[in-house]
């Protein structure tokens, strides 16, 4: 099979999560009931779902040429993400203009979203302007979603992105290969 | 003679097996006289039958030569007949096996066989006695068999051709093995390449319930075994493994490459170089485009194997050896490496690391080549944007040479100072790599990479070291607290410390201990409290060799002096912390020091132990109001490091210590307690700190080293009940803290488990418990306390063995009427079961017997069942979502110390104690899910998550247990995990998800199908959860709850309708319309799908 992108480039991950949480809160006497005491003053403080989270939530999902996720090869970051309100936008860039691929790699993640976030956001999935050489079909068919619907019923097409998806809840941490 | 007859008379007629026979009352001939009749019968079996369930049983010797013969020339007549064939075969098992059996008879038998015996008209049974008869005749009379030559080999392959059960496989294989390994096969070599190879690649899977236990992996092993028996097959095998590799699946393809790898060897060279290239090229799509990490694993393996085996003899050959594969190999990799960035690096990187692994000749070329391509790329200024690519591909190639050269315990190890493969590139890598730790991107793989290069045995000079260390000290001034740099600069550094100490004791350490503070940061200033925590672990991974830990201990009992000889601080309590972590610190590096059997930590007793006594006593005498000794954390942690010390001394100085201690604390002669270097001076008579509250609570640095006394040393009191009842009226004292007063009851436990003392178990104690736990008018806080000392010496008793812990778990569980102590009383008893803790341990020379958890639960547990079932309500978990939490029955007060003691019970003891009583539990536990303590519910998830997470070792009672149980899990921890239902609790939210989420993989699909719509509308209302963590659960678990039998989630049509149509949809009405809208637009396009959803249960 003649792959799209033979031999991409393979970007470094971000650390595995940069949030400085409340678990770093500190306290003046180091004691093994740490926990303990956080819990109770952490509880009633909510945490708001961010770009973090949510990039979090698609950033191990993987390519569908590369065992690769979607992190390493920088087709989406963190920055690229954008909450306002109830509204998730994406943006993500195909590491080749003409890649054939960019309508699988946007439909996992907004099939990862779709499961995984609370229904009150409206997702909005686009390629980054001047990154695709038929942007605006594949934003198009992204974002359709008479032609999302019938993607998923698809059989041969939902077992595609379950392979995609089945890396998703990796979450940036990287699995430790044996070398030896 | 009667006696046989009428035996046989008996066979005849009922079959029964023949034991009496053999156990030498009769002879065979007897035997065989008294057959008469029987042996002219029709029936061949009656005609053999006997004779061979005789010969069976017959111990070896029983039969002469002569008699062996006689009987094995009947038998194979009886060959070709059908009627007897299967007796006869019967009857040649155990005689091949007999030692009179001659060569000759194998002969015999072996023609008789191959010329009446049609392998395919028989059954499996059957088969496997042919089989049977040749392994015997092959092992006990292979030069007769050899001398066969072609008649046998042939005769043999009839025999085995066609062969498909596992278990004759087996045999047969083993067979092959020995024929192809000792017999002279040229003539029939492409026979015996069919009989063996036909089976490869093995699929063979066996059933569920096999009761012969013959797996997949067996046959491989022993079908390899043959396959690498014999060089012969080299050429005829080859075609057929690449054949096998470019169809096969994932599983054939290991299963081809690993037979690959260890069956080269054996064909040798010749067959190795004529396929090399095929070979490499269908490894090559392996590696670099490999279906998963394994595959391509295994292909790196076999390639390692090809060029070992192709350049093995090449190694003394110094002109162009390196023509060839593996020339090709590099280069084709090479050309992926020019692009490091790229995908394609990175098995190119594995690939030249695994030849550096094969010869000395193909190391050298490899290094050279790659490593005068990558370090150019490095410094190449338009590539500097792949720095980090380019340091950890470099880094990986170094770690290929370190696995060469470490030292292994087992195998014979190559010396690198042999080789000197590095030595050329040496200083190119360490500028490389300390040019990338300036730079914030390449810092993590230059650390790596200098990790590597230190760790390479006689590679680098001490000055090589040190200009190491000193660029690595560079990065730990400059890291920031807490980031992976810091972590990763002390790995080179412990690295370092291993074999040259002297270079971190010189450079690095007077470099973190000048960073600490003289005096603790003001409490505001959160990250320089940070900071000299991290200093201070940094010492501690690094100061375990004994030369560091000397300055170690030194400078940081200095630095205690200092902290407390500042009497004017504005913030004593931020000081009391500062000196606690130092402490802490010491403690750590102790017991990491004693789990690696270091033995210089009971030289401390003269040089630390003092110092810490008389900073504390001394600090007390100056009568200032609030002094750093009165945070009980500080003289916890202190009491901690002395009873660390202690443990590791020998008895007499243990002895004299423990005088010392006691004239000190009970008579006030502190002086008693100095050492050479350190002598404590206070007034006689000013430190009594039984009767002064202030000095009281110094008591933990009496009591902690008690605890790691050993039994022999006697203690120098008048009476020991006496001061053992001193002690615990000490403890009860409510002018104590909880720390000092627990100190002071572990000592108490600590003697009764050494010493006995049954009267002050059997009298003292009863007089305080009628003083204060019968008088209800006392203080609660006291009568706790007396609770919590019950405890104690019920574990001295318990882990001590006998029974006598039993009058304190009765007076516990006499405390389950009283409203306000029932529930203390209830976790005590749990409690009880998590035995010595750190304080009775093995270490601390407490006595311990086996077991002695397990009978305290088989003590307890009755009663706590009994305890539910009779106050018993009905035992039902609501199955309605909505039902109040905090509404229970009023019977479930009476019941609720039970549920509890049962829940601590089990949180502490270990799982394979109360495994097999899940059945029983189960039904208890779900029903304390309905009490309102949310400690105690998150205590019983965590105990079922325990045991049914690990599934690993699949327990059937539990499994069937739990699919019994599990809608109303299911329930259950749907309803733990929402939010609105319940106090707050993010932690119980987070593991009833997390359980929810091991249900799916642990239960029948069809089990849980009815209520999978439930599920996942209401894991959908948890996305939104205000905590992080509890909505990380949410998805895990809703995407594994999503999934049908086949693993595909069935909820999309569902979830990408409400996300699409943007409708916000509360009520099921109104979903239902729109999904049925929907499905009506849909319907006249794709009827099958559709009829698929509508079967979904809709919410």
């Amino acid at each position: 099979m003649q792959l799209d992108n033979a031999n991409p480039i393979v970007f470094q991950s971000a650390q595995e999560s940069f949030r400085l949480g409340n678990r770093d809160q500190f306290i003046l006497w180091e004691d093994e009931d740490k926990d303990y005491v956080l819990r109770d003053t952490m509880e009633d403080e909510p945490e708001p779902i961010d770009e973090q989270e949510v990039f979090d939530l698609i950033r191990s999902i993987s390519d569908p040429e590369h065992p690769l996720s979607l992190e390493q090869l920088a087709v989406i970051s963190a920055s690229q993400i954008k909450i306002l309100q109830n509204t998730v936008h994406v943006e993500f860039t195909p590491t080749v203009p003409h890649c054939g691929l960019s309508t699988l790699i946007g439909l996992s993640m907004r099939v990862r979203l779709l499961r995984s976030l609370p229904n009150r956001f409206k997702i909005d999935i686009k390629v980054k302007p001047g990154s695709h050489n038929s942007e605006n079909a594949v934003n198009k068919q992204l974002n359709d979603k008479e032609r999302v619907a019938a993607a998923l019923e698809n059989s041969a097409l939902i077992e595609v992105v379950e392979r995609c998806l089945s890396t998703a809840n990796r979450r940036g941490s990287v699995v430790i290969e044996s070398n030896e | 003679m009667e006696h046989i007859a009428q035996l046989i008379r008996t066979y005849m007629i009922s079959e029964l097996p023949s034991g009496n026979i053999t156990s030498g009352k009769g002879t065979l001939l007897q035997v065989v006289k008294n057959l008469g009749d029987f042996l002219t019968s029709e029936d061949g079996n009656i005609r053999v039958g006997l004779l061979s369930s005789v010969l069976q049983k017959c111990p070896d010797g029983t039969l002469t030569k002569q008699s062996a013969h006689v009987l094995i020339v009947f038998y194979c007549d009886k060959l070709d007949d059908i009627d007897t064939v299967i007796p006869a075969l019967k009857g040649l098992v155990p005689l091949t096996n007999n030692m009179n059996c001659t060569d000759q008879d194998a002969v015999q038998i072996m023609q008789s066989i191959f010329q009446d015996i049609n392998m395919k008209a028989h059954i499996q049974s059957n088969r496997l006695l042919v089989l049977m008869i040749v392994d015997n005749l092959l092992s006990r009379h292979r030069e007769a068999l050899r001398n066969m030559k072609d008649e046998f080999l042939r005769g043999y392959v009839q025999l085995a051709e066609g062969e498909k059960d596992p278990r004759n496989l087996m045999i047969a294989f083993s067979i092959a093995r020995i024929i192809l390994i000792e017999f002279d096969i040229s003539s029939c070599v492409e026979d015996y390449f069919d009989i063996t190879f036909c089976y490869f690649p093995i699929s063979f899977r066996p059933p569920s319930d096999d009761p012969y236990g013959i797996t997949a992996d067996d046959l491989k092993r022993a079908l390899r075994a043959c396959l690498c028996a014999t060089s012969r097959f080299g050429p005829l095998a080859m075609p057929l493994f690449l054949e096998k590799l470019t169809a096969g699946s994932g599983v054939t393809k290991r299963d081809t490459m690993q037979t690959i790898a260890e069956c080269l060897p054996i064909y040798g060279i010749t067959v190795a170089r004529n396929h090399a290239n095929k070979l490499w090229n269908t490894l090559k799509i392996e590696i670099f485009q490999p279906i998963d990490q394994d595959t391509a694993n295994c292909a790196l393996e076999t390639t390692q194997v090809l060029i070992t085996l192709i350049y093995a003899m090449k190694d003394d050959d110094t002109t162009g050896g390196t023509e060839g594969i593996g020339k090709e190999i590099v280069n084709e990799s090479l050309e992926y490496l020019k692009e490091p960035e790229k995908s394609k690096a990175k098995p190119a990187v594995k690939v030249m690391a695994a030849l550096i692994r094969t010869t000395r000749l193909i190391r050298h070329f490899t290094i050279s080549k790659t490593l005068s391509c990558l370090i150019p790329l490095f410094r190449d200024p338009a590539e500097i944007i792949n720095r980090p690519a380019t340091l950890t591909a470099l880094e990986t190639i170094i770690a290929a040479v370190r696995t060469v050269f470490v030292p292994q315990p087992k195998e014979e190890h190559r010396k690198y100072t042999d080789e000197r493969v590095l030595d050329e590139y040496k200083d190119d890598l360490i500028g490389i790599f300390t040019v990338g730790l300036k730079t914030a991107t390449t810092i993590l793989p230059s650390l790596k990479g200098l990790d590597t290069l230190v760790q390479i045995p006689a590679l680098l000079s001490d000055e090589e070291l040190g200009f190491v260390v000193h660029s690595v000290n560079e990065v730990l001034e400059t890291a920031d607290i807490s980031s992976d740099h810091r972590s990763s600069a002390l790995g080179v550094l412990a690295s370092v410390s291993q074999f040259a100490p002297k270079i971190i004791e010189d450079t690095t350490l007077p470099l973190l201990f000048s960073s600490l503070p003289d005096t603790a940061p003001p409490r505001e200033s959160t990250l320089e409290h940070t900071r000299y925590r991290q200093i201070l672990n940094n010492l501690v991974s690094l100061c375990t060799p004994p030369q560091l830990f000397e300055t170690f201990i030194i400078r940081l009992s200095t630095k205690l002096d200092l902290i407390f000889s500042q009497k004017q601080v504005a913030d004593i309590e931020a000081n009391a912390a500062y000196a606690h972590y130092v402490l802490l610190s010491v403690s750590k590096a102790l017991a990491k020091k004693n789990q690696m059997g270091h033995l210089d930590i009971p030289k401390y007793v003269d040089q630390l132990i003092p110092r810490i006594y008389k900073l504390f006593i001394q600090e007390k005498q100056n009568g200032t109001d609030s002094s750093i000794s009165d945070y009980s954390q500080l003289v916890g942690i202190a009491g901690k490091v002395i009873e660390q010390v202690i443990q590791t001394v020998s008895i007499e100085r243990q002895t004299t210590f423990a005088s010392s201690l006691f004239q000190a604390f009970l008579h006030g002669q502190v002086q008693k307690l100095s050492e050479q270097h350190v002598s404590i001076e206070v007034p006689l008579g000013s430190f009594q700190p039984f009767t002064n509250t202030s000095q009281f609570k110094l008591v933990p640095l009496l009591t902690c080293p008690i605890i790691a006394l050993r039994k022999e040393v006697r203690f120098p009191v008048d009476n020991e009940i006496e001061f053992v009842s001193k002690l615990a009226v000490w403890s009860l004292d409510m002018n104590a803290s909880d720390i000092e007063s627990l100190s002071v009851m572990c000592a108490i436990a600590s003697i009764i488990n050494k010493h006995g003392l049954s009267d002050f178990v059997s009298k003292h104690t009863s007089d305080l418990w009628k003083q204060y736990i019968i008088d209800e008018t006392k203080n609660i806080q006291q009568r706790r306390r007396v609770i919590l000392l019950w405890t104690w010496i019920a574990k001295a008793l318990m882990v001590h063995g006998g029974t006598l812990f039993e009058t304190y778990t009765n007076q516990l569980f006499s405390l389950f009427t009283d409203t306000r102590l029932r529930r203390d009383a209830a976790r005590a008893l749990g409690e009880i079961g998590k035995g010595g803790e750190d304080v009775l341990t093995k270490k601390n020379f407490a006595v311990i017997k086996i077991l002695t958890t397990q009978k305290y639960f088989n003590s307890v547990l009755p009663r706590i069942m009994e305890g539910i079932t009779t106050n018993k309500g009905s035992l039902h978990v609501p199955l309605c979502l909505d039902q109040n939490l905090s509404s229970y029955p009023a019977d479930m007060e009476q019941q609720a110390p039970y549920l509890i003691a049962l829940t601590c019970l089990i949180k502490f003891i270990p799982k394979a104690i109360y495994a097999h009583h899940m059945p029983k539990l189960l039904p208890l536990l779900l029903r304390g899910l309905d009490l309102s303590d949310l400690d105690l519910r998150i205590d019983i998830i965590e105990t079922l998550y325990a045991t049914s997470g690990d599934m690993n070792q699949k327990n059937d009672a539990i499994l069937s247990i739990i699919s019994e149980h599990a809608p109303r899990l299911c329930l259950a921890m749907l309803k733990n995990s929402q939010v609105h239902d319940q106090p707050l609790s993010p932690k119980l939210r987070q593991i009833a998800l997390k359980y929810l989420g091991v249900l799916p993989g642990i239960v029948r699909y069809d089990i849980l199908h009815p209520y999978k719509a439930q599920i996942l509308r209401e894991l959908a209302k948890c996305l939104d959860d205000p905590k992080r963590d509890v909505r990380k659960e949410a998805v895990d678990t809703r995407t594994k709850a999503g999934k049908d039998q086949i693993g595909r989630n069935l909820f999309d049509i569902n979830v990408i309708l409400k996300g699409l149509l943007r409708v916000n949809i509360d009520t099921i009405t109104s979903e239902f319309e729109d999904r049925g809208q929907y499905l009506v637009r849909r319907k006249s396009s794709v009827p099958g799908t559709l009829d698929a959803v509508l079967k979904t249960p809709l919410l």
